[in-house]
């Protein structure tokens, strides 16, 4: 019997994961937007409705009569005014997925940097229908009932619209065979747009249903992002039916993980069972024709910074401690960047993994250096980050770009939720205090000296057949194969490369912290800083990171001190403006610039 | 005819479906080393698909592709290359991230002789100039022309050194001066060793280059033989044309 | 009447299609034909809005239409089958139709017009519910005709349609077309099946690397010895016939 109590609130859960999903699937699957904010939007609108019921008493049903329909224009809106034009802007398939990816991740950061600001970061729930009722000899809250019932219904509804109605058809089309949609008169961008708004209609649905139930905070959409990512790859993306059921395994699974394992791996067992699929059938459970992925990039330029070393090596002894700790900043995150963009510049596999890295390397050596000492920690954090990189690059680098971009955008938590556990139930252990005798000069050297390191091998690659095989992989990876190319191997290695950088940017700079726990290791504001430095400078280059990391890092020291609260906005916005206006970045600007120069009359583009 | 010519590719009853379309079925054919072989036939009669099969693209449902006697269906197409065969897409594929000279210098690196990469880009500008290539090596494909573009793709598919060439549909869409130009290019390749598997529907081109042909027509084989007579065979005209004149 | 004024198509440097005219008239089969890569293919892409011409305009019943979006030509009575039939594969043969009828008014008019795409092709009917990418070639190329027709079109382009067609299947299909050009449609016929399309059809322009070099009525053209020598001859040029090796 204890079974059957699980098996039903299995499929409770699971019922919420469907309902969440419904949503995510309209906007990729019709609209082509992998929409990284979605989870936003559930924060949004559970927040309106606490405070629609704390502050005017209004139940949530009848906030939903307002939020919804604000949510389907809100929506429609942030279609047609920036992801319609972004993804207009080529007809690449990979580079708008890549576009819709950088995009939606920075917009996150707004709405959560704009939820933290007006609400504070304190959890906000409010008790509505928390009646228990006795079903089935189990016991379960009525608002927990009601999100289920209303998530099999909404899914049947839509499921029922998009298979009987005019516009629904349309809408399969679409997800089906965009280019030939138009040739029975269906507008795409118009039905996309309806589409991705009715996404938005549906996140706001379940954003009010879960917080009768679930307290709200500025941070809990990153969570059900993934979980409504895991559960739409899992079903087949478009497939609402095949969302409904997959959600509703992954519920089962967690429930039964959380049984049989612990409840505090969760996380664990969504990516496991996410893996498996993967492996197995990537198109998803019931999802039928791929995509295809590619880009085009520029080549990279060059520019000599010798000089700018020279200063750097020779300068510390001169610098009053605020200095040396910016140019620390600099030197971490121009470490970082340019080991992201290492992999992520040419070959466009966005990821967005680069805080669980780098949480990596620092958590090692809080666990390590104590007792073995700082190089032995060191060498064992290494062998970490090879480890790490390999297990995800052999399980998502044969397959297209997206699935390595959602598993990126929850490894950050995966990983920390699995040194979290481990800490407390084996190692028992709430942080860890670390007091290692190194100063902040070496670090810096230290960190100086990977900067080079990873500059260097850029260089090197640059001037190797490697460098001009990624450059085909990225730009055409069938041509690659066919030239001979193990783009599998060239993928994972320069991956491998990569992460090891950003792990061990962690690990030297751990001992600046006296007291480390998984928050501050792995903290996700990492991997956003890193990729938007990169972006700005631009990723193709190995000049292009560090042009990025300057300005940003100096901007953000300013924030902190100026408007602390503002941090995650203000660079959100920087990020899509950096998405919207300069995708190249500034190393591509100039380029295009010396490009113009040189060629008076310009060749006309496809 | 050399009848103790040996058997350079040998397609053994290969069959395609997809989904409830039979692209090809049970088609089988012999190359011999160091002749034209042309693969004709109506449009949607499955001569790119077999190429596919053949370059390691697609996976035949059934049946198999053997080189030199050794399995070579079923291969990712890195191991195609290196087992000697390249080829020309049948839509241009130059990637705009390399100018031309990189573009076939990467297959040099990479294809069956590994140089470095100054050696690979001597080699490929040696490539460019040998098929005809007039515009600069610093050329990226936005400012080629098609021809061009052909031309880069076909001599990207040589710096692999491949002993076997699939050329799908290279000559299609060339003017007639360019046309008699392209021929005279395929038989120099032809007459420097290389076997070349040709699919094609310019049939001047057909008859002017190959040593035997086989025609397709609904995923089948129809005739095997020389071009002229087999030209000539009246299920091949129907086929063709509809019906006969 | 469908006209294509002067139209010039390019990609890039690429001149795919070069100061075209053509007429199409309502209730009859005008035929192009034309080799692989000599611009069929972009010319119906181009009367269909799919690509924006660089030259020349195209007018229907006198209104220009040439910035107008594909989908709205749809709704101007203007319906197309692509050459790769353009169906919407995981969705029943139900629902594709369902969706050419994407502009009608009103479930009885779509059901009306349903009910006569059966009658014209009972095949379909017993399929109705079967996913379209699990039927056979010849099953698709239907419904992709009775789709386009669900949108009850003045005028109908078709590229291709015997693509992978057995001769019984296309000697079908084209009484099928003429049938439907019977009804009032006009029909613009891109084909490389020569004889059998000539044979219904009313007028006839022969391109050739995105030009026309001949037109006139189809019956002529049927024993125009540039037609039969591009599809079975091949041309040669006299000044320099390649002698074959």
């Amino acid at each position: 019997m204890v079974l059957f109590d699980f098996l039903i609130a299995g499929l409770v859960v699971g019922g919420i994961y469907a309902l969440i999903s419904i949503g995510l699937n309209l906007q990729y699957g019709v609209a082509r937007v992998l929409n990284l904010a979605y989870g936003e939007f559930l924060m949004l609108a559970g927040y309106a409705a606490f405070w629609g019921f704390s502050l005017l008493g209004t139940p949530p049903f009848v906030t939903m009569l307002v939020g919804v329909p604000a949510a389907f224009v809100g929506s429609w809106l942030l279609f047609h005014y920036i992801f319609r034009p972004l993804l207009g802007r080529t007809r690449d398939q990979g580079k708008r997925e890549v576009d819709s990816i950088l995009s939606t991740f920075g917009l996150l950061f707004v709405l959560q940097g704009i939820a933290l600001v007006l609400w504070t970061g304190t959890d906000r729930a409010y008790s509505f229908l928390s009646v228990p009722l006795h079903l089935f000899g189990i016991v379960i809250g009525a608002n927990r009932l009601v999100a289920l019932v209303a998530a099999l219904m909404l899914a049947f509804a839509v499921y029922g619209l998009l298979r009987y109605s005019r516009t629904g058809r349309a809408l399969r089309s679409i997800a089906s065979n965009p280019e030939a949609s138009p040739l029975v008169g269906v507008d795409v961008e118009r039905y996309s747009g309806i589409a991705f708004a009715a996404g938005g209609a549906l996140a706001a649905i379940a954003g009010i249903l879960l917080s009768t139930f679930i307290g709200v905070n500025p941070t809990i959409g990153g969570a059900y992002t993934i979980k409504a990512l895991i559960v739409i790859t899992m079903g087949g993306i478009g497939h609402v039916l095949g969302g409904l059921i997959a959600g509703l395994m992954l519920g089962l699974a967690e429930t039964m993980g959380a049984l049989l394992l612990d409840p505090g791996l969760i996380t664990v067992i969504n990516f496991s069972l996410f893996t498996l699929v993967l492996l197995w059938r990537p198109q998803g459970l019931f999802g039928g024709t791929s995509r295809s992925s590619g880009g085009g990039i520029r080549l990279p330029k060059e520019v000599i910074a010798l000089g700018a070393l020279a200063i750097l090596i020779v300068i510390p002894p001169y610098l009053g401690p605020y200095w040396l700790s910016l140019l620390l900043n600099i030197l971490t995150y121009g470490a970082l960047a340019t080991g992201w963009a290492f992999f992520s510049g040419p070959t466009r596999y966005i990821s967005l993994a680069a805080s669980a890295f780098f949480g990596v390397g620092a958590y090692t050596i809080a666990v390590a250096a104590p007792t073995l000492g700082y190089p032995y920690a060191l060498t064992i954090a290494f062998g970490v980050g090879v480890a790490l990189s390999a297990v995800i690059g052999l399980t998502t680098l044969r397959l297209k770009g997206m699935y390595f971009v959602i598993f990126s955008f929850g490894l950050a938590a995966l990983v920390r939720e699995i040194v979290t556990w481990w800490e407390f139930n084996i190692a028992n252990k709430a942080g860890r205090h670390l007091f290692l005798d190194i100063s902040t000069i070496e670090i810096y050297y230290q960190l100086l000296a990977l900067c080079v390191f990873v500059v260097v091998i850029w260089l090197i690659r640059d001037r190797t057949r490697m460098g001009h095989a990624l450059r085909v992989l990225g730009a055409d990876e069938v041509v690659a194969r066919q030239v001979g190319i193990n783009t599998t191997a060239l993928k994972i290695g320069t991956f491998i490369i990569s992460s090891v950088v950003m792990v061990l940017a962690g690990a030297i700079l751990a001992p600046r912290w006296s007291y480390m726990d998984t928050t501050v290791a792995f903290n996700p504001s990492v991997s956003f800083l890193t990729v938007i430095m990169a972006l700005l400078g631009g990723a193709n280059s190995v000049w292009g990171p560090i042009l990025g990391v300057v300005p940003l890092v100096l901007i953000s020291d300013f924030l902190s001190v100026t408007l602390p609260n503002y941090f995650s906005v203000v660079l959100g916005l920087c990020f899509l403006g950096i998405v919207f206006f300069i995708p190249n970045g500034i190393i591509g600007l100039l380029q295009s610039w010396r490009a113009r120069l040189k060629r008076p009359s310009s060749g006309d583009a496809a | 005819m050399n009848h103790g010519a040996s058997t350079h590719l040998e397609v053994i009853a290969v069959g395609r479906r997809f989904g409830g379309l039979t692209a090809l079925d049970g088609v089988s054919f012999r190359v011999v080393r160091g002749e034209i072989f042309g693969l004709i036939g109506p449009n949607g009669s499955g001569k790119t698909t077999l190429l596919n099969i053949v370059s390691g693209r697609l996976n035949p449902s059934y049946g198999e592709v053997h080189k030199d006697g050794r399995r070579l269906s079923r291969r990712a197409p890195e191991y195609v290359c290196r087992a000697g065969v390249a080829g020309t897409f049948q839509l241009v594929r130059m990637p705009d991230a390399l100018d031309a000279r990189d573009n076939v210098a990467v297959a040099a690196m990479y294809g069956r002789r590994r140089l470095r990469i100054n050696a690979a880009r001597a080699e490929a500008e040696r490539l460019l100039e040998r098929v005809g290539f007039e515009a600069s090596p610093a050329a990226y494909s936005d400012s080629l022309t098609y021809f061009d573009q052909k031309r880069v793709e076909l001599a990207r598919a040589l710096a692999c050194a491949p002993d076997l060439l699939l050329l799908d549909e290279w000559l299609a869409g060339l003017n007639p001066s360019e046309l008699e130009r392209a021929i005279v290019l395929v038989r120099s390749l032809k007459d420097e060793g290389l076997t070349i598997v040709l699919v094609e529907h310019v049939m001047h081109a057909i008859r002017s280059l190959c040593d035997r042909i086989v025609v397709l027509n609904a995923g089948r084989v129809i005739a095997t033989g020389e071009p002229e007579q087999t030209l000539a065979n009246r299920e091949v005209i129907r086929v063709y044309l509809g019906e006969e004149a | 009447m469908i006209e294509a004024q002067n139209l010039s198509v390019s990609y890039g440097r690429h001149v795919a299609l070069s100061d075209i005219s053509i007429k199409l008239e309502r209730g009859s089969i005008t035929v192009v034909l034309g080799a692989n890569g000599a611009g069929k293919t972009t010319l119906v892409r181009t009367l269909a809005g799919l690509v924006r011409p660089t030259a020349g305009r195209i007018l229907l019943d006198g209104r220009d239409i040439t910035a107008e979006p594909p989908h709205r030509r749809v709704a101007l009575r203007l319906s197309t089958v692509p050459q790769d039939r353009g169906l919407f594969p995981d969705m029943s043969v139900e629902d594709n139709l369902a969706l050419g009828g994407f502009v009608a008014r009103g479930a009885r008019e779509v059901a009306d017009r349903c009910a006569a795409v059966y009658r014209l092709f009972p095949r379909l009917a017993e399929r109705r519910k079967q996913a379209a990418e699990t039927m056979s070639g010849g099953e698709q190329q239907m419904l992709a005709i009775g789709r386009a027709l669900m949108a009850k079109p003045a005028y109908l382009l078709l590229d291709e349609p015997s693509l992978g067609l057995s001769p019984v299947l296309v000697s079908e299909l084209f009484r099928t077309v003429r049938k439907i050009a019977d009804r009032g449609v006009g029909v613009l016929l891109v084909e490389q099946n020569a004889l059998q399309s000539l044979k219904i059809g009313e007028r006839a322009y022969l391109v050739e690397t995105g030009r026309i070099i001949d037109e006139g009525p189809a019956s002529g053209l049927r024993y125009d010895a540039a037609v039969i020598e591009t599809y079975l001859g091949g041309r040669k040029t006299p000044a320099n016939a390649v002698p074959k090796a």
